[in-house]
């Protein structure tokens, strides 16, 4: 009697021990510290729906942090989909953690539509051995100055163009009372640390990060001799205390904050938030006379601009991924007119509810969530809003895509830059002789081999 | 007689392996794994190529190592010096309150701030020490002074972060000297009075020196717990102060989580407790605590 009851404990553990993996091979795995829910009802819920789309049951994975990512896939853990930035990408491919997917997107009737993603997007995922190992998550935009269009309208200023116009817009957002509460309580501009100086930057024709020369030699353009002039006229906004002081402790939460409670004129963000900002304060009062409006840089003496483009984030599937054709299914799926509603608008029943004949509407939540569920704006061109573009994003996106450029980092940069940081916060704050910070910062980045002139 | 031993404590053997099964799981197995780890470049979906000693070679090459372990002895010297001087004087001058409850209020709120996490006190510091609207210099301005950016100045950082830590920690080690205050023979000062001698002489000749044991035990959690420090440095470090105040553990989490270097990650934290075991056996031997009353 106990032989047999052992047998049978014993007989239905190996079946147990066999099922569980066939079962979790049909479960798809996605981990993303950005798309999704946004709180841990809403992951369920997101989930949930994309299960119902794709007919694969999913677990949603929505970490607070990178780290996660990291340490569980260090750990053992095994996705079928996960959520990157481009320099964590890099290491992967280097090491031949990811599946290329070259392939199944020259296949794929719906990532190689041209409508979908323009063809020549896809060369930014390209690695040297001429595969592509991910698929793009979303449209990314670029930053740019947002002003306050209804401050320069109040005070008789025009859209800025030279350096000379920023600066006396910026320095009218200080003394001229632009919020009208009769209180010398406003700065000129805000950014958060030098995240983003590059449109001033760029009127002086000088990169963030690295440039590469045909030569393969590197260099920080941020550390040249042409960026002395930039840095100099950073300092006199600091030092006339049109830049906010807490620039370089300021989060970009603190800098939007800012921005959005009649503190600040200009700021340095995404060109999505030029219609994130507008909505966000409509949605408080349709009456505001707030208007968040994005704009090109500074132009140099040269008629240069430049603005930052935002690294791709994408996804990838891990070369262990025990449902990676599931996880296919999901990139096409994410491209199409539902995936990309759920990436905006969210869930339905939760974020936004539909009539009967077709028209949607915003809940509660959905207004809080400003129709972000990490795909704000996307490639596809089928895909038309159906509340319309957020105020002032299609304005903004023409500028970034007509001066916006990608930033080269290589994986020196992490090392580089808190030398480059460093010494532009001395610069600026007057810690230091402009030119001095700048050669010095150049002098430690080549003994430390960081460039190579 | 060893059998017999055994079997005499079988039981008591069984009693102690889930303890060893403990360790031998959480410590020995993830110390072997990291020594494995800093002798390879691992890849992320695991294994790795053996390497043999280059991490820790270029762990001690690298001058960030050495600027952070500099910042490390610059920054744990002030908060060592402070967290146990300033505790110190805070459980005599506690010890001499007669009002038991105007003691006990005082020793609450110096012991609150130590209840917090570094991202609460973080959080409140920034704010009370901005330069434009923080508590700090708007008192500063009364004088007519310059705001201080404390946070963001390289000058002003170190010292910032010391004191801050020394704010959060006080409470914590006069709780420790006051215990050991508490266990003092009251006889002894008895017999002091006796002898005419006044308080003040009662403190620094019956007090200090009686007190001193406990002064080198809380010196010696200080030292091992200021190599370790991380917290308040990540909480409170930014772009302008990196390098100022980056510390051997924030050294070793940026090259794993940030530059995605775990094989020399691994090794630098190897680096990091052998430079702890070496500190700690020194002050063991310096301070000789294994033979104090109190250890």
């Amino acid at each position: 009697m106990r032989n047999r009851m052992i047998l049978w404990l014993s007989l239905i553990l190996v079946a147990v021990l066999i099922a569980a993996p066939v079962a979790s091979a049909a479960k798809l795995r996605i981990v993303s510290s950005i798309s999704g829910g946004k709180d841990p009802e809403e992951v369920e819920l997101f989930a949930k729906e994309v299960s119902e789309h794709i007919g694969i049951e999913v677990e949603w994975i929505r970490p607070s942090g990178d780290d996660f990512l990291q340490t569980a896939l260090r750990a053992g853990e095994r996705f079928d989909l996960i959520y990157l930035n481009t320099p964590f990408m890099d290491v992967l491919v280097a090491e031949g953690a990811l599946t290329p997917l070259t392939d199944f997107i020259k296949n794929s009737p719906i990532l190689s539509d041209p409508d979908v993603i323009p063809p020549e997007e896809w060369e930014m995922l390209r690695y040297p051995d001429g595969e592509i190992y991910s698929v793009f998550n979303k449209y990314e935009g670029g930053t740019m100055p947002i002003v306050r269009a209804d401050w320069l309208e109040k005070l008789g200023l025009d859209i800025p163009e030279t350096l000379d116009d920023f600066y006396n817009v910026l320095k009218a957002f200080v003394e001229q009372d632009p919020d009208g509460n009769g209180i010398d309580d406003t700065y000129g501009l805000s950014t958060a640390g030098l995240y983003d100086i590059q449109p001033f930057m760029g009127a002086f024709g000088v990169k963030q990060r690295y440039v590469i020369d045909e030569d393969g030699r590197r260099t920080i353009p941020y550390a040249s001799d042409a960026a002395i002039p930039g840095f100099e006229w950073l300092k006199r906004l600091y030092d006339e205390g049109i830049l906010d002081p807490n620039f370089v402790t300021n989060t970009t939460a603190d800098m939007r904050n800012l921005f959005l409670a009649d503190k600040l004129g200009m700021n340095t963000y995404w060109d999505m938030w030029v219609g994130l900002y507008n909505n966000t304060r409509l949605n408080e009062d349709p009456n505001t006379e707030f208007r968040a409006m994005g704009i090109a840089g500074p132009v140099g003496p040269n008629g240069e601009r430049i603005l930052r483009r935002g690294d791709p984030s994408i996804w990838a599937i891990p070369i262990n991924a025990q449902n990676p054709e599931g996880a296919k299914k999901f990139l096409e799926f994410w491209h199409t007119e539902a995936g990309i509603r759920m990436g905006s608008i969210g869930v339905k029943g939760h974020d936004y509810i539909e009539h009967p004949d077709g028209t949607l509407e915003l809940t509660e939540v959905g207004k809080l969530h400003n129709m972000d569920h990490g795909v704000p704006r996307w490639y596809n061109k089928n895909v038309i809003n159906p509340f319309g573009d957020l105020p002032g994003v299609k304005d903004a996106e023409a500028i970034i895509n007509q001066y916006a450029t990608l930033e080269i980092s290589t994986a020196d940069w992490p090392r580089a830059e808190p030398i480059v940081n460093e010494y532009a916060f001395m610069a600026i704050t007057g810690k230091m002789p402009v030119a001095d910070a700048v050669r010095q910062m150049r002098k430690e980045l080549l003994d430390a081999g960081l460039i190579d002139y | 007689m060893g059998k017999l031993r055994l079997r005499k404590y079988a039981q008591l053997y069984l009693m102690v392996l889930p303890t060893i099964a403990y360790f031998l799981i959480f410590s020995i197995y993830p110390i072997i794994q990291g020594v494995i780890t800093s002798t390879q470049k691992p890849r992320l979906l695991g294994g790795g190529e053996y390497v043999g000693l280059a991490n820790y070679r270029d762990v001690l090459q690298d001058r960030t190592f050495w600027q952070a372990l500099t910042n490390t002895l610059v920054l744990s010297g002030g908060m060592i010096a402070l967290g146990v001087i300033i505790p110190f004087i805070v459980a005599i001058a506690l010890h001499e309150v007669p009002f038991a409850p105007l003691r006990k209020l005082t020793q609450t709120i110096i012991y609150t701030p130590h209840l917090f996490s570094w991202v609460v006190v973080g959080g409140i510091w920034i704010q009370v020490l901005s330069p434009t609207r923080g508590l700090v210099n708007e008192v500063i301005k009364l004088f007519g002074a310059q705001p201080i950016h404390f946070l963001a100045d390289t000058g002003w950082i170190r010292p910032t972060l010391i004191l801050l830590n020394s704010w959060k920690g006080t409470g914590y080690n006069a709780v420790i000297y006051y215990a050991a205050l508490s266990s003092l023979d009251p006889q002894i000062y008895e017999a002091a009075t006796v002898d005419g001698a006044s308080r003040w002489q009662k403190i620094t000749k019956l007090t200090v020196p009686l007190l001193l044991p406990t002064v080198g035990v809380v010196f010696m959690l200080s030292a091992v717990g200021a190599l370790r420090i991380f917290d308040q440095v990540f909480i409170l470090r930014n772009a302008a102060t990196t390098r100022t105040i980056n510390v051997l553990m924030t050294y070793v989490y940026d090259l794993g989580m940030v530059q995605f270097r775990l094989g020399m990650s691994t090794a630098a934290s190897f680096l990091v407790t052998l430079v702890g075991l070496f500190t700690v056996g020194f002050l063991r031997k310096a301070m000789r605590v294994d033979q104090t009353d109190l250890a």
